[in-house]
């Protein structure tokens, strides 16, 4: 292709001044003049010699060209003697053109017959690559990637949707039986006054608060409801190979007095063994394997973990069990805990320094039936379990341990901290290490900063006096120590 | 900054429940204390938080850089989808034009691609 262009561009240079230069010829000069002196052409010449110059590349000019230089033919005929070969000039290109070249002299004259004579057969025409069509093809990817993200906003809308609808039917049925028990229900934290907002806050598109207030036997109760995501397609989509449910959360925290020490824990077996495991006060408090709730009338399905068995049978009444045979599979957990501080905290340094900060509260996570397809009428089926919590709350405030009972949980605790202490040991001594080397620098560098020389000997005696004191007492404690021993 | 008091008293009428019904209705002004909601600090509970639109806000920022360096397409809308995965995941307390932000830079490398 750039060969012709090549050729192209030197034809449209070459093929006026060709022209003219058979012109010059007609006048019938002999070139037999042109023997003795090679640069008399140029003299004779009209035009400037660049323009012979020029003829020189002529072999090589494109077959678009030959009718051209085929009419110049026409025009001017030139006379040619013999033994004007040897010219190397553009002579004798004026006569034969194209087809009577020196083979010796010319490479790819062939060629370009060739070529002439491919310019008789008919074109063919490529069709234009896909990338370069203007056409639908070209943007299938495009559009099914548009088509996705179109699905993906579709399912938001409609499981945002539907979670609002689930939430807002769960606090119209539970909205009655919350206004009786609490003089707050609905607060965001924000307002000034103690308001109650009578709403939902909602803190994702699939998870909603509230905050309830103002009752005896409690400082507040949080719920927390829970839904799948279903305003994520990628959740839905795990959700057909793996289901989840709806839950429901309720965090009871209660004052100083409202509650005796104890640790109770009741549900599912499979739930219960990972609390063991993950809470704190659980591990700690309850080390027993979970007991079967049957005992107690209660489904197999249900494990207990308790503390001592005075709280297990004091919990479970009459009442309490009712509730809980009846709604056995909406209930995944109940935790009653004086020593709630939740999951265990690991820290990569090792152990806490301090025992984490504990409140009294009650747990409750209940499962909304439907395993995921939930209808707004669902909802309607948890009301006897808040019921179950208001009645907790109660009886937890009235629950209180005999003496041994009072007896052997403050045992417990004492233990707990006593171990937690003995973890830390080390940890501590380093830390009080460090912060004695702290008070003595600071305590040299004041001497060192002190301008006047009398106060710098004043303040270094009184530090030697204190450390000679404390090296006194150590030994003095030694002594105590070893005559105890003896 | 509107300073507010975790215990404040409140007013409530209640009524006391009547063993006959022939008795009259008593009713009582009582003081409760109510305790103000304080929204969970993530920080004492970092376990409890959703990482989702964390990793894939990050995803999305890795892919639309890979797309947009390296002029590979699928990166770019991978990117997209990522942001659009994060953004309905987030939580409603983040900034709602911050949340819209992202997707717009991610959404550039497809049409230079």
């Amino acid at each position: 292709m750039s060969v012709a262009s090549t050729l192209c561009f030197s034809t449209f240079v070459a093929g006026p001044t060709m022209g003219r230069y058979n012109d010059d010829f007609d006048d019938g000069e002999d070139l037999a003049d042109f023997d003795d002196n090679d640069f008399a052409e140029f003299e004779d010449m009209n035009d400037d010699p660049a323009a012979e110059a020029e003829t020189a590349p002529p072999p090589r000019a494109s077959p678009s060209s030959q009718p051209e230089e085929d009419e110049d033919e026409d025009e001017a005929t030139v006379e040619l003697e013999d033994g004007l070969d040897g010219f190397e000039d553009s002579e004798t290109q004026d006569q034969d053109m194209y087809s009577k070249y020196d083979q010796e002299e010319f490479e790819g004259i062939g060629d370009m017959e060739k070529t002439g004579h491919s310019m008789k057969d008919p074109l063919i025409i490529h069709t234009v690559p896909a990338h370069l069509q203007n056409s639908w093809e070209s943007y299938y990817m495009e559009i099914l990637m548009v088509t996705g993200l179109l699905a993906y906003i579709m399912n938001y809308i409609i499981g945002k949707n539907k979670n609002s609808r689930l939430a807002q039917a769960w606090f119209n049925s539970h909205r009655e039986l919350l206004e009786s028990n609490f003089a707050l229900v609905g607060d965001d934290g924000t307002s000034k006054e103690a308001v109650s907002t009578g709403k939902l806050n909602q803190e994702n598109e699939h998870i909603y608060n509230l905050w309830c207030s103002g009752r005896l036997c409690c400082e507040g109760m949080l719920i927390q409801l829970k839904f799948v995501k279903r305003q994520d397609l990628l959740n839905v989509l795990a959700r057909m190979m793996r289901p989840a449910c709806d839950q429901v959360q309720i965090k009871v925290t209660l004052n100083e007095e409202d509650m005796d020490t104890f640790v109770f824990a009741l549900g599912t077996k499979k739930v219960m063994a990972r609390h063991q495991k993950e809470l704190q006060d659980l591990s700690e408090f309850c080390g027993d394997k979970p007991k079967s709730g049957a005992k107690y009338g209660l489904p197999d399905s249900l494990a207990i973990l308790s503390e001592m068995g005075e709280v297990t049978d004091g919990m479970m009444d009459n009442k309490m069990v009712h509730y809980i045979t009846n709604h056995a599979e909406k209930i995944e957990s109940i935790h009653f805990s004086d020593q709630f501080s939740g999951p265990k905290v690991m820290q990569e340094e090792g152990q806490p320094l301090k025992l984490p900060d504990t409140k009294k509260t009650l747990l409750f996570t209940f499962i909304v039936p439907g395993m995921g397809n939930t209808s707004p009428k669902d909802m309607d089926a948890l009301l006897p379990l808040m019921n179950m919590v208001i009645y907790s709350i109660d009886k937890v405030k009235k629950l209180r341990l005999n003496r041994e009972g009072k007896l052997k949980a403050d045992r417990n605790r004492a233990r707990v901290e006593e171990n937690f202490l003995k973890q830390t040991h080390a940890q501590r001594q380093e830390a009080a290490q460090t912060r004695r080397e702290e008070k003595k620098r600071a305590e040299k560098e004041r001497i060192m900063n002190e301008e006047d020389p009398e106060r710098q000997r004043r303040l270094e005696e009184a530090s030697q006096r204190r450390e000679q004191k404390k090296i006194e007492k150590k030994q003095m404690k030694m002594k105590q120590i070893k005559v105890k021993a003896m | 900054m509107k300073s507010i008091i975790h215990r404040q008293p409140k007013l409530c009428r209640v009524e006391d429940k009547r063993v006959n019904m022939t008795e009259p209705i008593q009713v009582f002004n009582v003081c409760l204390w109510c305790c103000r909601y304080k929204p969970p600090s993530t920080e004492s509970n970092p376990t409890l938080e959703d990482p989702t639109p964390d990793y894939m806000n990050l995803l999305g920022m890795i892919f639309s850089m890979c797309g947009l360096m390296l002029k590979l397409k699928w990166c770019a809308w991978i990117a997209v989808y990522c942001s659009f995965i994060s953004f309905a995941n987030s939580r409603s307390s983040e900034d709602t034009k911050q949340m819209m932000s992202s997707p717009a830079p991610r959404s550039s490398p497809i049409g230079w691609g």
